[in-house]
């Protein structure tokens, strides 16, 4: 079974980091943002299975490409800022955390206004 | 589409959206993001809404051109790419153009068009009208289309091909034909001929 795999693998993770932090504390936050990456590349297959099924969906929902397209990416978007802002809790910074969700959310807004846009002109068009 | 059909489509389209958010929101990352994702998710489900009312009012609007239209202002920033990207899109089209003229004038007329060089206005009110039009007319396929069935005996010549020096009053209707069809002035269509010498 898969996982156990993930899961064995991220109790490893976990005791090495707590054995590093009391001797190297540096190398701690290298071995847990491995750790990050083995485990999402270990459930990428999955999440592709999940996207696809997501997209067949909304082909049969006639949704717009453009908004599941703009939806898939702002899930991408958050996913990546949670994993560097939580990265960076783990070390202690978290003002730096902080920044990288300001990042995210602006980001993320930058995707959403042009769907904001064009829903408000379709809206003042539909209006007698 | 009787009223039956649209209202169970528009059911259809708004159960798959539910199931499609439920699983969007499965696979949403818990934390400040959250309230992001659930903003964009909420237009969706407003344009879901709306959209088949949108297509009853004949109202011309396509999401996916509108976005982009509206993301531009962005995307501007991004000058190299952008650049890139509008030249692309003018080749396709003055590409497509081209297969047109040529398709519309071998259907229409009697002649084969050997090459078809073309030029776009790229000024804000007329943006994508043709600004020149060169075409060039292969007489020599004409002349042989014409003999088919036919036998001719004719002296053994060295063939030579030429090319006409400016257009030739006998083009004047094909390219009223052309300027009419494609709004096109008369002085911006050049029209010569590549064919056997005499």
């Amino acid at each position: 079974m898969e996982v156990f795999q993930i899961v064995g693998f991220g109790l490893i993770a976990t005791i090495l980091v707590v054995i590093l932090r009391s001797v190297r504390s540096d190398f701690a936050i290298y071995i847990s943002i491995l750790a990050g990456v083995i485990i999402f590349s270990m459930i990428i297959q999955h999440l592709s299975y999940i996207i696809d099924t997501i997209r067949d969906l909304s082909r049969r929902a006639n949704l717009e490409i453009t908004y599941f397209s703009t939806i898939l990416k702002i899930i991408g978007t958050a996913y990546i800022v949670e994993f560097g802002a939580q990265l960076s809790r783990d070390a202690g910074e978290n003002s730096i955390a902080m920044k990288i969700e300001l990042a995210g959310k602006i980001i993320i807004m930058t995707l959403a206004i042009p769907i904001l846009l064009s829903l408000m002109d379709l809206i003042v068009k539909i209006m007698p | 589409m009787t009223l039956a059909e649209f209202i169970s489509s528009w059911v259809k389209d708004i159960v798959l959206l539910f199931v499609i958010i439920t699983l969007v929101d499965l696979v949403m990352p818990k934390g400040s993001m959250r309230r992001y994702i659930n903003f964009v998710v909420g237009f969706l489900i407003i344009f879901t809404v709306i959209n088949p009312f949108v297509n009853l009012t004949n109202i011309d609007f396509k999401l996916d051109r509108e976005v982009f239209k509206n993301s531009q202002v962005f995307y501007d920033l991004d000058e190299g790419l952008f650049r890139q990207q509008e030249e692309q899109i003018e080749e396709l089209y003055k590409d497509k153009v081209a297969v047109e003229i040529r398709s519309f004038l071998e259907d229409s007329t009697d002649y084969r068009v050997a090459e078809i060089h073309l030029d776009i206005n790229r000024d804000e009110d007329n943006y994508g009208s043709l600004a020149y039009l060169s075409i060039l007319i292969d007489e020599g396929d004409k002349d042989a289309r014409e003999g088919q069935g036919e036998i001719k005996i004719s002296p053994v010549v060295l063939e030579e091909y030429r090319r006409w020096e400016g257009s030739r009053d006998e083009f004047l209707d094909l390219k009223e034909v052309v300027a009419e069809r494609y709004k096109i002035h008369m002085d911006l269509i050049d029209i010569s001929t590549i064919g056997l010498e005499d």
